[in-house]
């Protein structure tokens, strides 16, 4: 069925969530409730780049694993937080330098994987974990950068999926399938085409097109900002993660 | 509800999970920037695309043409240049950035691009260093970057690259300084340590430079060859004051906890970021820079940034000479003298390192001796004497504790207290040419028999908390072998004393009520003779079948087998309460406060959690005594020993699994009602059991 113009100009309102980074240094040293269920609510979403980080460092599957879901136990349940410097900023960069404390203390007392206890308290769904990192584009890149492109994908994914979740609401799904190549600006058809293809024309797709990206945008900030800790940080934040996809730098003098 | 929220969105997130997982295998690479595209994820999209379409100005709706026009190629220069380009005015082939031209970038650091840039009216080529994303930098970001500059540029020293500007234009924050041409140490070091004199004349001028900022209050923290520049003479001067800390005025931006620098010339403070990095840390990084020298390769080398730093956190290196044969003997002692572990034992400054490099050039004796034999054996014997005193010291005091009260009690009952059965004072009064020494240790004090019990057994719950906090085993396998030698020493106190008296007890036990009736049966007058006489008989009545010439001497055989036959199971029976006493408080106690330790609590809840387990083991314990005095023929009534009663090994297990939810960790609200239950079932079976004796 052909869409009007009327239906194109109602673009679907993405919700926006209100778990935030700053929220969980606030209440620093997490005694409300509130900023537990909000750390926790981040690390649901962010575990997965930390799995494929520990994992690229060479640790097998169930170390892995192991790791991994210890490093968040201790992290919801030790008060990790209390020391997180608000000036440092971004969720990511803490995760990352905790994680790192982490596998150093647990490289010198391996036993404390089966720590239990307080298992319960957190659990990751890893099952699934390596079937995701098994299909991982292979890069040669450091540790560290592929650290940040996993963290980009994961949050994009969830951006993108949030965004094509929002259309589907609005019954616009084909709409989406159809305009979402403009959010990366790869034309591979053109507005013409698509608006034959639709039934509407050109001017409402590239209006269409336009509405989506500023979805796009809105929500990615969304996301981004629900992991740093002020608004200037997320222009930063982009930046940095873009970065990560940096062809190899130049072999040049890392002087200055 | 926070709650009822969580759960939804832990469900849907596993089913995105789910859904990823089954996604198809095969993944793409972006036709725009070759980046892989994950299947599954971000709807196929270019995750590098996605994120260079929203860097672009939000209320521009025209950014992916923008992208689509080649400005993020393949080169992979970044959006910074790009930037400029766009807001430039002159935007043909030249980019302009205030007073400067922007050449061509030459690094990329943490928070800045550099590049080469040339003035445009004075004509002269400096290094700019633009903080990463300009305009949109955090206040943090902004504060770091104007430290950095204003630290550098308080310096003027010619080993140090010299700051020419520091400002901000359309944003974007930058300083701009003296452009090296000679390129890094890092690139020149092969081949500068082919001539070592050469190699120890650059360490000994960049020792000298960071002397010279160490006296102006600047820590450089981040010292490597990379950060070693190289003029056309060969002279280094020191950059990337990146992580310089101002000295005097702490900082709230890098403070301790913050992992900053290059891992493998880091010293071990600073990689476990567990103390404040001082100068010493700077002496370490030159230190490890002439360990490359010297080797080859820096002195932390792990297969991934995160190994390395785990390496540099032990801070164990090895001597240059394992590497190299032919590494100079005076310089790699110049080189540890750096790389101690401890920052006290390095050079006091980097001027004084510099010195003695100075000195090995000229041909003379350099400060530092090589380590005496006795003080390698004293490093090496230090640690583990350590916890041998240590569990030396809480052995002796744990045996004491609680073995003291037990003896004390049982020779107080048998000789001290008036009216015992071997009071030795009546004794002797009634026998006064008796030869036997009434010895001190005889009498002890009634206290300590007493209330002393209370306090030993209180006072041994706390044994392992003891060892933890003077050992401070480091790990599980240091807690056990501790554990184990003060359990030992334990044991062999505890069994000196409760030995003795547990022989005297089952002497009296066993076999004084017949020593007794043999007496009485050989000196009483007639009738009552006949009396003690006919006692014997109903004790062994197979006497009266005997020839009465045969009775005596067999009754005296069958009395001195029966107490010597008994000594063996009572020592047995000792040793394997001591063992469980030591083994309860030293080794299982050391454990648990080790591993308690590791959980890093507060102290309170540390005391409460170790109490509630040591106090759940000690019931464990009095039942395993009891279970060995019964098995060991040590409780007796009228009728000889009675069998262990079968129910104490069911209160032994409730014991034991009452000790688990310490053991595991878990909440206060889960471990509380666990004793509860625990406690009262095993109280319940044992009064059925003391019932069962009556």
């Amino acid at each position: 069925m052909p869409h009007s113009d009327e239906t194109l100009s109602q673009s679907p309102r993405p919700q926006f969530d209100s778990t935030q980074w700053s929220l969980v240094i606030q209440s620093q040293h997490l005694s409300s409730a509130e900023g537990q269920v909000a750390l926790a609510e981040l690390c649901k979403r962010y575990w997965y780049p930390l799995y494929a980080h520990v994992r690229s460092l060479g640790h097998d599957l169930h170390q892995s694993e192991d790791l991994t879901q210890g490093f968040f136990e201790r992290l919801i349940e030790k008060n990790y937080v209390g020391d997180a410097d608000p000036a440092r900023g971004k969720f990511r960069t803490f995760l990352l330098t905790s994680l790192t404390n982490f596998l150093a203390n647990e490289h010198d007392k391996r036993t404390a994987l089966k720590r239990g206890g307080t298992r319960k308290q957190f659990s990751l769904d890893l099952e699934n974990a390596e079937k995701r990192y098994a299909i991982e584009p292979f890069t040669s890149d450091s540790p560290a950068k592929r650290f940040e492109q996993q963290w980009a994908r994961s949050l994009l994914d969830r951006v993108v999926e949030q965004l094509q979740q929002s259309y589907s609401d609005a019954g616009k799904s084909t709409l989406f399938d159809n305009l979402k190549q403009f959010l990366v600006g790869s034309e591979t058809e053109s507005a013409a085409t698509i608006g034959r293809r639709l039934g509407i024309s050109e001017a409402a797709v590239r209006v269409a097109a336009h509405r989506l990206r500023a979805a796009y945008r809105a929500l990615l900030r969304a996301e981004i900002a629900s992991t740093v800790t002020d608004q200037s940080g997320v222009d930063n934040e982009i930046a940095a993660l873009f970065s990560a996809f940096s062809p190899k730098e130049k072999h040049i003098p890392k002087g200055m | 509800m926070p709650g009822q929220r969580f759960i939804e969105k832990y469900l849907s997130f596993r089913l995105s999970i789910a859904a990823m997982s089954f996604a198809d295998s095969f993944h793409e690479i972006c036709s725009v920037c070759e980046t892989p595209i994950s299947s599954g994820l971000t709807a196929g999209l270019c995750p590098r695309c996605l994120l260079g379409a929203a860097m672009a100005d939000a209320t521009d709706g025209e950014l992916a043409e923008t992208m689509n026009s080649g400005s993020v190629g393949p080169s992979g220069a970044g959006s910074l240049l790009d930037c400029f380009e766009s807001t430039s005015d002159h935007g043909n082939q030249q980019t302009l950035f205030g007073d400067y031209v922007l050449i061509e970038e030459i690094a990329r650091g943490g928070m800045g691009v550099v590049y080469r840039a040339r003035h445009q009216k004075l004509g002269r080529e400096v290094a700019m260093k633009v903080i990463l994303s300009g305009q949109f930098a955090s206040e943090n970001d902004v504060r770091r970057f104007e430290m950095e500059a204003e630290a550098a540029a308080a310096l003027d020293h010619p080993g140090i690259v010299p700051i020419y500007e520091i400002g901000q234009h359309q944003g974007h924050h930058f300083f701009t300084m003296k452009l090296i041409e000679g390129g890094s140490l890092a690139m020149r070091i092969s081949e500068l340590r082919k001539n070592l004199r050469t190699f120890v004349a650059v360490v000994a001028q960049v020792a000298e430079a960071i002397d010279y900022a160490h006296r102006r209050g600047i820590l450089h923290r981040d010292i490597k060859p990379a950060n070693i520049l190289l003029d056309g003479d060969g002279h280094p001067l020191v950059t990337d004051l990146g992580l310089a800390k101002r000295t005097e005025a702490e900082s709230d931006l890098t403070g301790t906890g913050a992992i900053v620098g290059t891992p493998a010339y880091m010293p071990p403070e600073q990689a476990s970021a567990s103390k404040e990095i001082t100068t010493s840390a700077d002496v370490y990084a030159i230190g490890a820079v002439l360990y490359e020298g010297l080797t080859g390769h820096p002195p932390h080398q792990g297969e991934s940034p995160i190994a390395t730093l785990m390496l540099a956190a032990k801070g164990e290196v090895q001597p240059p000479s394992s590497f190299n044969r032919q590494a100079d003997r005076v310089l790699e002692l110049v080189c540890m003298k750096c790389l101690s572990r401890e920052p006290n034992e390095r050079y006091a400054s980097p001027g004084l390192l510099a010195d003695d490099l100075r000195r090995w050039l000229a041909g003379e004796s350099v400060s530092v001796r090589p380590k005496s034999l006795v003080s390698i054996f004293g490093e090496m014997v230090s640690d583990q004497l350590r916890s041998a005193l240590g569990a030396m010291l809480i052995g002796v005091v744990g045996g004491l504790l609680t073995a003291l009260p037990i003896y004390s009690n049982i020779a107080a009952n048998l000789f001290g207290e008036p009216g015992a059965p071997f009071n030795l004072t009546e004794l002797r009064e009634s026998l006064p040419n008796f030869a036997v020494v009434d010895h001190w240790w005889l009498h002890p004090p009634a206290w300590l028999g007493n209330q002393g019990f209370l306090v030993g057994v209180s006072l041994s719950l706390l044994l392992g908390l003891a060892i933890e906090k003077i050992v401070r085993p480091r790990e599980t396998r240091q807690a056990i072998a501790v554990g184990l030698v003060a359990g030992l020493l334990m044991t062999i106190v505890q069994f000196g004393m409760y030995g003795i008296a547990a022989s005297w007890q089952t002497h009296k036990l066993t076999s004084s009520h017949r020593i007794n009736a043999m007496a009485r049966a050989s000196l009483l007058a007639e009738q009552q003779r006949q009396q003690a006489v006919e006692y014997l008989f109903t004790e062994f009545p197979d006497l009266r079948a005997l020839e009465p010439n045969d009775r005596a001497e067999l009754l005296g055989k069958a009395v001195s087998t029966q107490m010597m036959l008994a000594s063996p199971s009572s020592f047995l029976g000792t040793l394997g309460i001591c063992l469980a006493f030591s083994i309860i408080y030293c080794v299982a106690g050391t454990i648990y406060a080790n591993r308690l330790a590791m959980a890093k609590i507060w102290w309170l809840p540390m005391l409460v959690r170790y109490l509630e387990v040591m106090v759940m083991m000690s019931g464990a314990m009095v039942t395993l005594v009891f279970i060995l005095l019964f098995k060991f023929g040590m409780v007796a009534n009228e009728e000889g020993a009675i069998p262990v009663p079968l129910q104490l090994f069911v209160i032994l297990a409730i014991w034991i699994a009452a000790t688990m939810p310490g053991w595991r960790m878990m909440r206060w609200y889960t471990r509380w009602p666990i004793y509860v239950v625990c406690t009262l079932t095993a109280l319940s079976l044992a009064g059925s059991v003391a019932r069962g004796l009556e």
